[in-house]
């Protein structure tokens, strides 16, 4: 039925804005791509089995549509992959700075190469486990772990790394 | 003494590796390992923390209109796509033809829908944003609420017939009059510009900066509709 789809969509919504604030790294991009993600879920109702998780459905949706759109023009200050390996070495003994503000988060999460985006708020906020965030992405799990760990070392060292006393 | 990737220690913060005995006992006996888990766990509490707000915020009126739209409706509300981007730096493309459209067509059918004076005032009075109103075939939708600087409000709403949907902006009097407003002159701004201005994904110029007003939060907004607007 037309409302009970449109109105679990709503119910969905902030979880949306959040996966595409993780993905794109600003509200304005993340609330653009949401929206978009919506007028394609509309589209395509007929295809969404009800019973089965919404919620998974649209994420993928979303995440399909921003890929096609972020192969069109990609940031300058984005990494690749190789630059993150280089990044100096993170101190394991050294903590977060107490006070890291939303912005300096997302501009960490801005230098990471899109395929690592999606699983680090799948599995990070949204707590998929590794083989639902494979199953979600259509990637092997070994995928998926390599990406996160990665992800998340850069962005250790990206938001932590610069303060750590040298060895 | 095994060697434990980045990749298993990750898994055992993350609760996935609770079968692996050996790497349970090394976390718990070497410091190193241990940091190296917690240092996993951190970007996670992190993570969630940093994008945890997102979740209570008000969810922007254009979506919700998209997805409150009746089903039978053949228009979706009017959305610029953000061109290409640049480098680190986001920019809507307005076109003045656009902009200058949507100025015409508030004032073009406000005159009519002045033929049923209270619809629109009645609506915007009590209706929480994103409720909506059928009053002659004709769906009013609020959209937002605002208050400028001198604490005067003044609401986007949504016009939809089987014909399409046109926004507009009403502002109250203190007497509770709502009355429709034109934009003052709406900012244009195109790749080259470098005034800066960031738009909003939304039909409308952003009415908040042209008003110089704040949009209320739900709660704010339920609070002044209960009191009558005092």
């Amino acid at each position: 039925m037309a409302d009970a789809f449109r109105s679990e969509l709503i119910t969905l919504l902030p979880r949306l804005r959040r996966f595409a604030l993780g993905l794109t790294a600003n509200q304005s991009d993340a609330d653009d791509l949401v929206q978009a993600a919506c007028e394609r879920a509309l589209g395509r109702q007929s295809q969404w089995q009800p019973g089965t998780r919404l919620d998974s459905w649209m994420f993928k949706i979303t995440q399909n549509l921003w890929i096609d759109r972020h192969r069109a023009a990609a940031p300058i200050d984005q990494m690749e992959s190789e630059q993150l390996e280089q990044l100096p070495g993170a101190d394991w003994q050294a903590g977060f700075e107490q006070h890291l503000l939303l912005d300096q988060v997302l501009g960490a999460i801005q230098k990471l190469p899109p395929p690592m985006r999606a699983v680090l708020v799948l599995v990070c906020v949204e707590d998929l486990s590794y083989r639902e965030a494979a199953e979600l992405l259509e990637v092997p799990i070994g995928t998926v772990m390599s990406r996160l760990a990665r992800a998340r070392t850069a962005l250790h060292t990206l938001l932590g790394g610069a303060h750590a006393p040298l060895h | 003494m095994r060697h434990f990737t980045d990749e298993q220690l990750m898994a055992f913060a993350d609760g996935e590796a609770s079968t692996d005995h050996e790497l349970a006992a090394a976390v718990q006996s070497d410091p190193i390992l241990a940091a190296r888990v917690e240092h996993f766990a951190a970007t996670r509490r992190l993570l969630k923390a940093q994008l945890a707000p997102v979740l209570d915020a008000p969810v922007p009126p254009q979506l919700l209109a998209l997805l409150r739209k009746p089903a039978t409706a053949s228009v979706l509300p009017l959305r610029v796509r953000p061109a290409v981007r640049h480098a680190a730096r986001r920019r809507a493309v307005w076109s003045f033809a656009l902009a200058a459209s949507l100025l015409l067509g508030v004032g073009l059918w406000s005159g009519q829908l002045w033929r049923e004076p209270d619809a629109l005032g009645s609506a915007l009075e009590q209706l929480a944003s994103g409720d909506a109103r059928t009053v002659d075939g004709v769906e009013i939708m609020a959209l937002s609420t605002l208050v400028d600087e001198a604490g005067r409000y003044c609401r986007e709403y949504e016009r939809s017939t089987t014909a399409g949907s046109t926004r507009g902006l009403a502002c109250r009097s203190d007497a509770g009059r709502w009355s429709e407003q034109a934009l003052p002159a709406i900012a244009q701004h195109s790749e080259g510009g470098d005034s800066g201005y960031r738009q909003a994904a939304g039909a409308m110029p952003d009415a908040a900066l042209a008003l110089r007003a704040r949009r209320l939060t739900p709660d704010e907004e339920a609070q002044r509709i209960a009191a009558g607007w005092r």
